[in-house]
């Protein structure tokens, strides 16, 4: 592997390697820049990942310290979990499910098109649905997404077989198997999925996409990569001009090195990024860099999420196969005669055993709780995933006891349910609940959300300098050249999973920082 | 934990104790299908985690000696209605969090509970379930898997035909 000197100043220097950063080094390395990405995790090869849920969780995921505060399920249920993060080569896509809706074009003006909501942050975000299509489409491309460009749906598993047979008996029109990051036949240079139903313990297969098996392979192909594995960020540092000249980071030794850079690009997902960037507070920065809106860390959004669990009388089987290769969208349009503002998806879900017994009641217990155990095979599953609204009081500040390893202080992630994000769960229960019911569903049983695996807005994007900490192409306002490449600079949530969103604003970043570049402004 | 009050090197305690976390974890977590053999294993990963972790293993002793009290009896002799009696009552204490929590963690990650609730486990060594029955469901008519191509609204109610306007109704009676 290409290796670059710590005092090198003129590569661009990415700080995580999940669809974010992955997506940005691809572009910049293809267009002949220098680029060092730093990852705080490992390389996990995809022989390596171990289909056993416990296993796989140890193997992937970001167990540094965290804590859950507010009035949300999970600071009872799993307080030390407020999310479900990566810390791996690949970042959290290497567990990714993959269904890649886009936003509709209303979800880029929610304070325009919902109006005024009462203790809700919400804003219009500074660019739209058209100016994004050229780059989702090439998002959609670069992970060969299902029923897109030619490549084929997902054949229909048992458990989508259960949601799209309720959907329609609910007289619901808007289901289909995708759009779904998963091969089904071979494409890009890996295989048609297996159905082998191990996803968020990594894919042995290759069929499902992550930068793992696609954008960092192909980055480092290109000569121009340094990827540093098990290298965690601990500061951005800035040079006496006020721009950011390199990073410091401690290595798998715990030894710290400071990177030079042109240009630093942050995509550690929206607890991380925040955690960093307010790590790195200095003399002209005391709140954090990239802060002077005192935005930073605020308006964490989540998605308002939840599962019905649906026991039937016959045989479902839902841990074969693709585990989220279904959707309902009808719910997701903005009706507020629902007495809500935002939609939401309903989506597959499915889980081994170990996870269904962790998640279906959060230390559930009893005869009642082991009978639900007991019909696991004849249980089916659907995610609720809704549009949650951004609060200035929700938020990634650093704690002031809890550190990490490195005995730096540990993220403290608040969030309260606001009373759109209630009504809208009770409303997404009672229509899952109606639409298993529909098709023979003799219990039901709703779960509470798990540890968060969208993470967004914590470094929201704004027109104006006073409103956010990013403009519209992930270019902090106070720092030209620090740029934020994953879903913290989301603006509002949108009802969709994030990721393509997230892929496709950095397409358009990296176009935006390499013209930059150009002109000799960066 | 032993009756002499410390815990064994090696983590293991008296079959007398074993059996009483045993019947502790059939009444967490009863499936009269399952014989002892699952809930021994998981008294045992419990009880030797304990042996290396002091204030587990406090919590663990004062939580059983408590409820020996209680009860009057060696626990494995108590009825299961009175066991679940006595822990629901102390739903509320660190000791039966603890306890069901840890017991939880481990009766479901062990394979011979998979096998008895028909969880298979691993699957990519066998090839997935591509030839082995991901889409076996026969009770359902074989649905749609592509998108429609009817309008949808983004913003605004349902449009409403006769069909769904059936169906709605029929949900919600
Ligand atoms: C179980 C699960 C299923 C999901 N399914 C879907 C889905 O179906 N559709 C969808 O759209 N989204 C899904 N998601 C969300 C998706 O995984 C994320 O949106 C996506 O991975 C975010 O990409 P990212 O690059 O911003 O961050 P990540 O993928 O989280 O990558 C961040 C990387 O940065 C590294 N890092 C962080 N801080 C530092 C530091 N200080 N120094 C060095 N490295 C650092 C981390 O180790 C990590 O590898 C799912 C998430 C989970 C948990």
């Amino acid at each position: 592997m290409t290796r670059y000197e710590l005092t090198d100043d003129d590569v661009a220097l990415i700080i995580g390697s999940g669809p974010g950063g992955a997506t940005l080094a691809l572009q910049l390395v293809r267009q002949g820049k220098k680029v060092v990405m730093l990852e705080a995790g490992p390389w996990v090869s995809n022989e390596d990942f171990v289909n056993d849920e416990r296993k796989a969780f140890d193997q992937l995921t970001w167990k540094d310290p965290r804590l859950a505060t507010g009035t949300w399920s999970l600071a009872s249920d799993f307080p030390g979990s407020p999310a479900w993060m990566g810390k791996v080569v690949g970042g959290t896509a290497t567990f990714w499910t993959g269904l890649t809706p886009r936003f509709k074009a209303h979800e880029f003006r929610p304070r325009s098109v919902y109006g005024q909501v009462s203790d809700a942050a919400l804003a219009d975000w500074p660019i739209d649905l058209q100016e994004l299509e050229p780059y989702y489409d090439a998002s959609e491309i670069a992970m060969g997404t299902s029923h897109r460009h030619g490549r084929p749906p997902l054949p229909a598993n048992n458990n989508y077989k259960v949601l799209a047979n309720g959907a329609a008996r609910l007289g619901y029109e808007h289901y289909a198997t995708g759009p779904y990051a998963t091969n089904v036949e071979p494409y890009d240079g890996r295989p048609g999925t297996l159905q082998d139903g191990f996803c968020q313990q990594g894919d042995k297969s290759r069929a499902k996409w992550s930068p793992l098996v696609s954008e960092i392979p192909k980055a480092l192909a290109t000569g121009l990569l340094e990827l540093r594995t098990n290298s965690q960020a601990v500061q951005i540092t800035l040079g006496t001009d006020g721009r950011a000249d390199g990073v410091v980071y401690s290595d798998v030794d715990g030894v710290l090195h400071r990177q030079s850079a042109r240009v630093v690009a942050m995509a550690g997902n929206a607890i991380e990024t925040p955690r960093l960037l307010l790590t790195s507070a200095t003399n002209g920065h005391p709140d954090g860099l990239a802060n002077s809106s005192g935005q930073l860390g605020r308006n964490y959004m989540r998605h308002t999420t939840g599962v019905v669990y649906a026991e039937f009388p016959d045989e479902v089987h839902m841990y074969r196969g693709e585990p989220m290769a279904g959707i309902v969208n009808d719910e997701s349009r903005h009706d507020p005669s629902r007495g809500f503002v935002g939609g939401y998806y309903m989506e597959s879900i499915a889980q081994g055993l170990p996870s269904f017994s962790t998640f279906m009641t959060p230390h559930g217990w009893g005869p009642e709780f082991t009978s639900k155990i007991e019909a696991y095979t004849r249980t089916a599953g659907m995610w609720i995933c809704g549009e949650d609204m951004p609060r200035e009081t929700n938020r990634v500040t650093l704690s002031s006891s809890l550190k990490d390893h490195l005995g730096l202080p540990a993220p403290e992630v608040h969030y309260d349910d606001h009373p759109n994000d209630i009504a809208m769960r009770d409303h997404a229960y009672t229509q899952g609940e109606k639409l298993f019911r529909a098709v023979g569903a003799v219990r039901t049983t709703r779960a509470p959300g798990m540890p968060s695996g969208h993470n967004l807005g914590t470094a929201r994007m704004s027109a104006s300098s006073a409103d956010g900490v990013v403009n519209s192409f992930g270019q902090a306002h106070d720092i030209p050249n620090l740029f934020i490449s994953d879903g913290s600079i989301f603006t509002s949530g949108a009802a969709a999973n994030p990721t393509l969103t997230i892929m496709a604003l950095v397409l358009r970043q990296a176009e935006y920082l390499m013209e930059q570049a150009r002109v000799g402004v960066l | 934990m032993t009756s002499d009050d410390r815990p064994s090197r090696d983590g293991r305690s008296d079959p007398g104790e074993v059996a009483e976390l045993v019947s502790l974890a059939r009444t967490l977590y009863p499936h009269p299908g399952l014989p002892d053999a699952p809930y021994q294993r998981t008294v045992e990963q419990i009880l030797a985690r304990a042996s290396v972790e002091p204030a587990l293993w406090h919590l663990l002793r004062d939580g059983l000696t408590e409820l020996r009290l209680a009860s009057g009896a060696h626990l494995g002799e108590v009825p299961a209605t009175d066991l679940h009696d006595l822990l629901t009552a102390r739903e509320e204490t660190r000791f039966f969090a603890t306890l069901r929590d840890l017991v939880a963690w481990h009766l479901y990650d062990d394979h011979e509970v998979w096998a008895a609730v028909g969880y298979p486990g691993a699957s990519f060594e066998h090839g997935g379930y591509r030839d082995r029955g991901f889409n076996d469901l026969a009770w359902l008519p074989e649905p749609r898997i592509e998108e429609s191509d009817a309008p949808f609204v983004e913003i605004g109610s349902l449009t409403v035909t006769p069909e769904n306007a059936a169906a709605q109704t029929r949900s919600n009676a």
